[in-house]
């Protein structure tokens, strides 16, 4: 049923006839048109389904309780969006953006590192292997701490696996891995060094020579107690 | 049945208000509100929704010239500023971990320790700083003016980082770290590394064996050059 048609002229006045529909049947009130208003007092829900224009005024939300939902529209900012409670939460699965200017993801976290010789783990044990990550947008920073307690005795070339993301693919995404080492032994006038691998999650270590020639680490450089902290900021793909 | 649509406190005090939508919804386009426009107040809070999807998405525009203050947001599109985003450092902190609760750049003085104090003088030291949530990144540099002959015992360490490094193996950070004008032994590798639960950067050094030692006195020289580099994770509570 519809009820009854108004118009607000201002806020001193209440005149009649221009557009507003109030349904007290469905409970529901809509316009096609225009209000202008100075102060608005709303106790329930205000549902609006196309643009809500503040012009140059202030929009308050009561602290207290109020929430401002945008379901599925942007929010759009004109001055600084003040987080005064101190946080701005992301979801938990990434809606990642190609905007170079977004940020889109915001992700704590912990992981392992695996340590393989040739391909294989057999027998290697640890002390500890922990990582943290942080990832901000594509930015993904990791420190890590891993002690063998045995190196096991599968052999050849080592990989260190189990970064939380892959590296972007492309010579771009290559990234030096910073390390501390201890019990870890190399050739005289070597010296030792990491790097991600791209498209992928790991980390290669190798030794380089005076003369520049690099070569990847095997078991041979391990010893059943070595001590590995390292740490690596890198872009992920998305 | 009471149907009153809308109340007009038209008394000319200044404190104007629309109120009489309790207890229904309205959908409507074109609202213009030339002045704050507040919901809930010391009323019923209420929510604020711009398109829930019944009909087709909206936006909501803030184009007020100073800042716009939210205390919560949930939502599942853009959040899209035209200034920055402020987080303000005394809010609470998150132990979500999708949740970015903390940014701050800054700067700050460093000094090369040795055991437990300091005496030497300094042509420069200092660091900057930016904390991203959890995530510390610093980097720095000393340059040693006046080593002092006093000989001081124990092993060198980079003092003043900004926040502690979380208490656990996985926070163990490696730095990096560029130096000049060192007494280092013949094919020793100089390393850096954060340790967990504390302010420090510790200087070692580590023979082709794997042995680790840590830095001293007798590998400076007036004019010794450190710029270093280090990213760690600190405590979620600070």
């Amino acid at each position: 049923m519809t009820k009854q048609i108004v118009y607000v002229d201002d806020v001193t006045r209440v005149v009649g006839d221009a557009g507003i529909v109030y349904d007290s049947v469905a409970g529901t009130m809509t316009t096609s048109t225009t209000i202008n208003a100075t102060d608005v007092t709303i106790s329930d829900t205000l549902d609006v389904v196309g643009d809500a224009d503040f012009g140059g005024g202030a929009v308050t939300i009561d602290g207290t309780s109020g929430d401002v939902v945008v379901a599925d529209g942007d929010l759009t900012i004109g001055g600084t969006l003040n987080a005064n409670n101190g946080q701005i939460a992301f979801p938990a699965s990434q809606n990642a953006s190609a905007d170079a200017n977004t940020l889109d993801d915001y992700q704590e976290g912990t992981f392992d590192f695996d340590i393989t010789f040739g391909g294989g783990s057999t027998g290697i044990t640890y002390d500890d292997k922990a990582g943290l990550y942080v990832k901000i947008g594509k930015l993904v920073t990791i420190t890590g701490y891993i002690k063998l307690t045995s190196k096991g005795t599968d052999t050849g070339n080592c990989l260190i696996s189990g970064l939380p993301f892959s590296i972007h693919n492309g010579n771009s995404g290559y990234t030096s891995v910073g390390l501390r080492v201890r019990n870890m032994t190399r050739a005289a006038g070597e010296q030792i060094q990491g790097y991600g691998t791209i498209n992928g999650a790991s980390i290669v270590l190798n030794t380089v020579t005076a003369a520049g020639a690099s070569t990847t680490l095997t078991d041979a450089n391990f010893e059943d107690d070595t001590i590995l902290i390292v740490s690596m900021s890198y872009l992920a793909t998305a | 049945m009471t149907a009153r649509l809308f109340y007009v406190d038209g008394d000319a005090d200044g404190t104007e208000n629309l109120t009489g939508i309790t207890g229904s919804s309205a959908s409507a386009a074109g609202f213009h509100f030339a002045h704050p426009f507040i919901i809930g107040a010391s009323e019923i809070a209420g929510d604020l929704e711009v398109a829930t999807g019944k009909l087709s998405d909206g936006n909501m525009i803030m184009d007020a010239d100073g800042a716009s203050t939210i205390g919560d947001v949930d939502a599942d599109n853009l959040i899209t500023t035209n200034g920055g985003i402020y987080i303000n450092p005394e809010g609470t902190r998150s132990t979500d971990v999708n949740t970015l609760d903390f940014f701050e750049e800054g700067a700050k003085s460093c000094r090369l320790v040795f055991g437990v104090g300091f005496d030497s003088t300094y042509t420069e030291a200092s660091m900057n700083y930016v904390r991203i949530g959890r995530l510390v990144k610093v980097n720095g540099r000393i340059q040693i003016r006046d080593l002092n002959n006093s000989s001081p015992a124990g092993g060198a360490r980079i003092s003043g980082l900004p926040y502690p490094v979380t208490l656990s193996n996985s926070a163990y950070s490696a730095a990096t770290i560029y130096f000049r004008v060192l007494n280092n032994p013949a094919d020793e590798q100089i390393q850096a590394y954060a340790s967990k639960g504390e302010d420090y950067i510790y200087l070692e050094t580590v023979t082709a064996d794997g042995l680790a030692s840590g830095m001293n006195y007798e590998h400076f020289l007036n004019g010794s050059t450190l710029v270093f580099q280090c990213s760690y994770f600190t405590d979620a509570a600070l």
